[in-house]
């Protein structure tokens, strides 16, 4: 070892020894009292820095700093940052305040001039205390810590009165959010002992004593109407939102909460026309909603197309709005012409973008609906319409099991929908499990009675089960729920038809059919409906105007072929020849019932002949009618029994 | 074990199950689970310290004598309340033991500890571990149980533990906090700590809301005048909300809304009941720890569904759907091989033929529009499918999760026996098998009789057995035997008090009025009809006040009509129209014959169509005695004819004589004296063991008039005929009595008597003027 390591050495070995001292008798306070310089720090940890005393920090220049600093980050949207630079200047000590009081322009980019006045005054350093209270609440409200921005804003209520307002709604989300996480907690044992949201009481019950509903401040009324809505005061909610609307008719969130809230459409539409003066468009807005929720979807179309006409057009809003509703009165091709063109318009919008999943799935499409989860499934994976569309892709790939799984996940994402429920249902009734999918039918129900699907899936199951008199109950209550939609008329028609009920199940059917039919099947079903039971005019009649109906569909052309054939034998029967021979021309045009028409037509031609040689004989043919008459019902009997005979299974007798 | 794969809905449906077997806790509760893990340690030791004195059988016998009532504790206590019980322990059983509880809840009170609701092994097995044994210590030979596995407070224990651990982080912090605040003392507030305001101490937990359901259920269908519909909805409506894991609750609030006449809300309950009961919790336990799926599916609801559903649509009138129900039931039934719900349903499609809905037992067509198969031999295979019971031999056809499948299954033969029963009631023809059938009824009583079903159908068979009585005139066997069924109708608490008041009782009840009022005894009559208004009461008990209803309108028309006063009659006979129709006919036209407009009381009863047998015969022997006072004889004639074939072929006991003294009143109008005396003399044993007071009357009198006018003596038929009218009041008829007398008197010259007839006569005439027309009776 040299002579000059020596030094060195034993220098940092004595240091060690006396750092070793210190520390065996040291408390934090000995340390911070200690006589060590840095350099001797520095020597005793083994980093070297530069610790240079430097004088104390200048109120005003930091001051300046920080809200330079709080402008960029606010402008390039650096959350955690803001609030970084919010809680400092939040616990900044008032000395800095010092006597530059500076009063800064946030928008700016440069900092920011300074302007002095006394500062002196102890209410303007309040004042500025309170200002920088607010901001630092506002940041912490954006970050979700709400109890804490309560906390801040609960010294400025005095002082501010939009501060007044924030402690109240930071409160009112802070138990909001506390009850999401007690029903996230408890979401597995749905316990038994429920759950009263007393702390909403007490919010209320203090909003109260402070008369915060006749505030000059509109928003206090409304939040009072939200928490009314969490207490379960239905009524109250209400007319609270109805009074928020006369104060102040553009506020639109107490619009949407009274489209949940208002009875029937009459009342809701009495209360909107009071607005059209007063409003631009949000009552009508509120209209769609409101026809939309009554399930009145081909009017809450017409009236969501008028706002567009009226100059709304290109809102994504609007055309997903009209997108659902088209969904809901089972026009998906329109549907899914809609939710394309948003798509285009934006591509990461997810509201609403379930129904366009259900869309695509009822029509089959499968490659696009893959498509369409897989997109989605990227941007966000834990939305409730994104695990929806994910179930629904499985659903259409015959994995019930995965769909259910994604379908669960959504009603824990969200449970407050229904038709995740109805979807849920479906799925185990593929896999045969009825109880299950009962069981999951009654959920929907239990969410929203008023949604038709749930209803309508229990009489499908029980239906399946063939017991038509139990399901009969359920077909009802669907019915009652959409009272003209076809295709709850066609269940109840055919569960009437199964119990005997004939008349009824009629007038079901003409129902669908008067209703639009949508899926086609009423007319067919009432003709089939007339025919089994013996009434062949009117099964007649039903098949004539199903042929006009649907005769350019080529998905129905067995129905038509079967119709054409019965009108044929019909017209035939009753001696209806130029009918029949109009229907007998249209057998020929199908090849299945080519053989028919034929038949007919020779057996017209037969009958046209003996009229022409009993005209010639005069009268005295009357009485060989009968015989030629009944030659010929034997005749045409033993052409039936050689059409049967010919040998083609496909030929149609009658 | 690998786990099962596939769908767990318990995930799916929020696993409601787990709420089964929670207690809610409370600090008292957490105070006995402290107690209890103390005596514990007295007795057993802690861990290497086993204990020097173990309990005695004594002290065990002190101990859990307090552990049992602090638990069974309703309203909650004071923790000053509770240290005075655990110094009673203190001083009685050992000391110590106040010292060491009050020390551990100091510990809590203050902070420097918090819940712990755990004990150990040792609790359970009995044993200490082999690493706790002192040095000084021998494994004991068998283990030193505190307390038996099966015992109420071990059960108590589990069930308190297991509800703890279901408890939110949220609820551990409040409650240690409503520990401390209760241990020092102060007071509850509500707001801050309960989530909930507190249920009623019966249905705070998914167990006790089982058995109080139970209970109701119970007590609604054998006495619902003992419950208050209103408070036991809202206690429905409060486990519907509180505990999702019950079901049952649906089941009750149907039953509650067919007491109060509700049978759409009542059908949208049993549905919601069904549907919901789709999933049940896993009988086999082994197979649920393995697969940790508590939820299983269940097919039963499907068969039974249709069933009861069925039931309300028959006790409501709905004949059509209940039939498709049924059928429907039947199949499902059959599709799952279930014995039990096939003859049920079978059972139920019989009553529909039957019994239908009305209070009534009578052959109506009537109300139905599905044109139901009026063929008697598919209605005689109903019932005999429904009772091809008579063999035990099926019994291995009953599932094997029901405890009692033996009641369910005699319940089952003596129903079905008993629509047997009633099916040759209907027709009226009773021959040895219609006893044979009854005879299973009455003998159908088990041994356990669980939820008393047998009994039941013993009750229900005795009062069809008194209704037949009453049917062929035995009116003194009636009056016994619904003596003696009434008279065991007792609660034990409160000897005033019906125990049981279904429609069997109620039955019983009304023909005990009938036959004492067919016997004369009319103040006993109204003295039982006021009582029995008292206690079956239309507002909880409709089905059984339907009956007491008519019989008071009944009883009302005939002593209104004894009296004369024919105006109140018409009044009952108002309100009788819409529930017995044919009783209201009858009378009707009784009362138009009686007040001159004969004709028109005629066409009441022409136009009048009635399917049953012995209605037929009542309404023809009425048009015959109309006819009679019209003079038409050989209308009445061939109506008594008439009346006579369809007897035939019945086996009514009293019908002949009725029929026979019609018959004599035409004789009587020809002066045929021999023969009418012959027809009445054949029919006087008849008349004195089956007839009612007022035949008898009518009998004698007609015996009377026909010696009179054959100039032989007739006091003694007078006589016996004005005994029986004074018996029930008959004035009117007391009047013609004395009439006849004194015209008897008169002719052989007898004045005196005559004159004490006058008087008698002219004292009655001061009462009511009204005269009868007899022979229209």
């Amino acid at each position: 070892m040299s002579s000059q390591a020596t030094p060195v050495f034993m220098s940092r070995y004595s240091l060690i020894y006396q750092a070793a001292l210190r520390s065996h008798l040291g408390t934090m306070q000995q340390h911070r009292n200690s006589k060590l310089s840095p350099f001797e720090v520095s020597q005793m940890s083994g980093i070297s820095i530069s610790m240079i005393e430097r004088e104390n920090i200048p109120g005003d220049a930091f001051l300046k700093e920080m809200y330079w600093l709080r402008d960029e980050l606010v402008s390039h949207c650096f959350l955690d940052g803001e609030l970084w630079v919010n809680e400092i200047l939040a616990y900044c000590p008032e000395r800095f305040y010092g006597n530059i009081f500076t009063e800064f322009d946030s928008s700016s980019i440069n900092p920011p001039s300074e302007t002095s006045f006394d500062c002196n005054s102890n209410d303007n350093v309040k004042a500025f205390r309170a200002k920088q209270n607010a901001k630092f609440a506002t940041t912490l409200i954006r970050n979700r810590e709400f109890q804490r921005a309560a906390f801040f804003l609960e010294k400025n209520r005095k002082i501010n009165k939009l501060d007044n307002f924030v402690y109240f709604r930071c409160l009112f989300l802070a138990y909001y959010q506390e009850n999401m996480e007690n029903d996230a907690e408890g979401i597995e044992r749905k316990t038994s002992f429920g759950e009263e949201k007393s702390k909403f009481a007490s919010l209320y019950e203090t909003m109260n004593e402070e008369n915060l509903r006749e505030n000059e401040d509109v928003f206090f009324e409304y939040l009072m109407g939200l928490i009314e809505v969490e207490l379960g005061q239905k009524e109250d909610a209400y007319n609270t939102f109805k009074h928020v609307v006369e104060r102040e008719p553009s506020l639109w969130p107490a619009w949407e909460a009274l489209s949940r809230l208002v009875h029937d459409i009459e009342t809701a539409d009495q209360f909107s026309v009071g607005f059209n003066s007063k409003s631009l468009w949000m009552a009508e807005w509120f209209m769609v909603l409101v026809l939309e929720r009554f399930h009145q979807h081909t009017m809450a179309i017409q009236k969501a197309q008028t706002l567009v006409s009226r100059g709304l057009t290109g809102i994504p809003m609007i055309i997903t709005k009209i997108a659902a509703c088209s969904n809901y009165r089972h026009d998906h091709d329109q549907a899914i012409e809609n939710f394309e063109d948003i798509r285009s318009m934006d591509p990461y919008r997810l509201t609403d973008l379930n129904l366009f999943s259900d869309s695509l799935y009822i029509r089959g499409d499968q490659k696009k609906l893959s498509q369409l989860a897989l997109e989605i499934y990227k941007i966000h994976k834990f939305r409730w319409e994104t695990c929806c569309i994910v179930g629904n892709y499985h659903a259409i790939r015959r994995d019930s099991e995965n769909s259910i799984k994604f379908f669960q996940r959504a009603l824990r994402l969200n449970p407050g929908v229904a038709s995740l429920w109805v979807l849920i249902g479906h799925e185990f009734m593929e896999m045969k499990n009825n109880a299950a999918a009962c069981v999951s039918y009654r959920k929907a129900i239990e969410i929203d009675d008023a949604d038709y699907r749930g209803w309508y899936g229990l009489g499908q199951m029980y239906d399946i089960m063939k017991m038509p008199s139990y399901s009969l109950f359920y077909y009802q209550q669907a019915q009652k729920c959409k009272p003209h939609d076809s295709r709850l008329l066609v269940a109840l028609g055919e569960v009437y038809a199964k119990l005997g009920r004939l008349l009824d199940a009629e007038k079901c059917l003409t129902g669908a059919y008067l209703f639009g039919d949508i899926e086609g099947s009423a007319l067919w079903q009432l003709a089939k409906l007339h025919e089994n039971t013996g009434n062949e005019e009117k099964a007649a009649q039903t098949y004539e105007v199903y042929i006009a109906v649907y005769d350019k569909l080529t998905n129905l052309e067995d129905n038509l072929v079967y119709a054409i054939a019965f009108l044929a034998n019909h017209y035939f029967k009753i001696k209806a020849y130029d009918k029949s021979k109009e229907y007998a021309t249209r057998c020929l045009e199908h090849d299945s019932i080519c053989q028919e028409g034929n038949r007919i037509f020779r057996q017209i031609a037969r009958i046209e002949e003996q009229k022409e040689s009993w005209a010639e004989e005069g009268t005295s043919g009357i009485n060989a009618d009968e015989s030629h008459n009944q030659e010929t019902t034997n005749e045409q009997n033993d052409d039936d029994d050689m059409a049967v005979s010919d040998g083609d299974d496909n030929e149609i007798s009658f | 074990m690998a786990r099962k794969g596939g769908l767990n809905l318990d995930t799916i449906f929020g696993n409601v199950y787990n709420n089964i077997v929670g207690e809610p806790i409370t600090p008292r509760k957490i105070a006995i689970f402290y107690l209890i893990k103390q005596l514990f340690r007295s007795h057993f030791g802690y861990r290497a310290v086993p204990s020097t004195r173990q309990f005695t059988v004594n002290d065990k016998t002190k101990i859990f004598t307090v552990l049992f009532g602090l638990i069974n504790v309703q309203n909650d206590m004071s923790y000053d309340d509770f240290r005075k019980i655990v110094r009673y322990l203190d001083t009685e059983v050992r000391r110590g033991i106040y010292y060491t509880f009050v020390v551990c809840m100091e510990h809590i009170s203050k902070g420097d500890e918090h819940i712990d609701l755990r004990v150990e092994d040792s609790l359970y097995t009995g044993k200490r571990e082999y690493h706790e044994l002192a040095v000084y210590e021998l494994p004991p030979g068998k283990p030193l149980l505190f307390m038996h596995s099966k015992s109420y407070t071990y059960i108590w224990l589990k069930r308190i533990m297991a509800e703890w651990t279901k408890m939110t982080q949220d609820e551990v912090y409040a409650m240690n906090e409503r520990m401390r605040n209760w241990i020092d003392g102060k007071p509850e507030n509500l707001l801050k700590f309960l989530t909930k305001k507190p249920l009623p101490h019966s249905i705070d937990c998914s167990t006790r809301a089982r058995d109080w359901i139970h209970h109701r259920l119970y007590e609604i269908q054998i006495a619902p005048s003992r419950i208050s519909l209103t408070q036991a909805m809202n206690y429905c409506k409060m486990i519907e909300v509180t505990h999702k894991d019950v079901f049952s609750t649906f089941l009750l609030q149907a039953v509650i809304y067919v007491q109060q006449q509700n049978p759409r809300m009542a059908i949208e309950c049993i549905k919601l009941f069904f549907d919901k009961s789709m999933l049940k919790i896993n009988d086999n336990v082994v197979s649920a720890s393995q697969s940790h799926k508590l939820a299983v599916p269940c097919q039963k609801p499907l068969r039974y569904a249709p069933l009861l559903q069925g039931r309300i649509n028959r006790l409501f009138g709905d004949m059509g759907t209940a039939r498709t129900l049924f059928s429907e039931s039947i199949q499902q039934a059959q599709l799952a091989l279930d014995e039990t719900c096939n003859r049920m349903a079978n059972i139920e499609l019989t009553a529909i033929e039957i019994i239908k809905s009305g209070p009534l037992l009578e052959v109506t067509y009537q109300n139905d529009d599905q044109g139901i198969d009026k063929d008697k031999r598919v209605v005689q295979q109903n019932i005999h499918r429904g009772a091809e019971l008579d063999d035990h031999t099926n019994m291995d056809s009953f599932p094997n999760d029901q405890e009692e499948n033996f009641e369910l299954h005699e319940q089952l033969i003596g129903m079905a026996k008993e629509l047997c029963v009633l099916e040759d009631m209907l027709y009226a023809r009773y021959h040895i098998k219609s006893a044979e059938h009854m005879e299973t009824g009455l003998r159908v009583n088990a041994c356990s009789d669980h939820a008393q079903k047998t009994k039941r159908v013993n009750d229900c068979s005795i009062s069809i057995a008194i209704s037949n009585l009453l049917r062929n005139g035995m009116y003194h066997h009636t009056m016994r035997s619904c003596q003696s069924m009434l008279n065991t109708n007792f609660d034990s608490a409160n000897p005033n008090v019906f125990s049981h008041e279904t429609e069997a009782y109620a039955i019983t009840a009304v023909n005990m009025v009938y036959a004492c009022m067919a016997t004369g005894r009319m103040r006993k009559t109204f003295a039982l009809l006021e009582k029995i208004e008292k206690i079956y009461k239309p507002e909880y008990n409709w089905q059984c006040a339907r009956h007491v209803r008519i019989c008071r309108l009944i009883v009302d028309f005939e002593r209104s009509f004894l009296h004369g006063k024919y105006e109140e009659c018409e009044n009952s006979i108002r309100v009788l129209t819409s529930v017995a129709p044919t009783e209201a006919i009858l009378r009707k036209a009784l009362i138009t014959a009686i007040k001159g407009r004969l004709t028109e009381g005629l066409v009441l009863l022409m136009e009048y169509e009635t399917y049953d047998v012995l209605s037929k015969i009542r309404v023809n022997m009425q048009m015959a005695t109309i006819n009679i006072q019209l003079g038409k004889f050989d209308t009445a004639e061939q109506l008594l004819e008439e009346c006579v074939k369809i007897a035939q072929c019945t086996t009514l006991r009293n019908i002949r004589a009725m029929i026979s003294r019609r018959a004599a009143y035409i004789l009587l109008l020809r002066r045929d004296y021999r023969r009418c005396v012959k027809l009445l003399m054949e029919c006087n044993e008849q008349v004195a063991m089956h007839a009612s007071i007022t035949e008898r009357i009518l009998h004698n009198f007609t015996i009377a008039k026909l010696l009179r006018l054959a100039r032989k003596d007739p006091t003694p038929f007078l006589a016996k005929a004005r005994e029986d009218a004074i018996a029930c009041e008959w004035k009117t008829m007391q009047k013609l009595i004395l009439a006849e007398s004194a015209t008897y008197f008169d002719s052989v010259d007898n004045l005196e008597s005559r004159d004490k007839v006058f008087d008698l006569f002219s004292d009655l005439e001061n009462e009511t003027s009204q005269t009868i027309p007899w022979m229209l009776i």
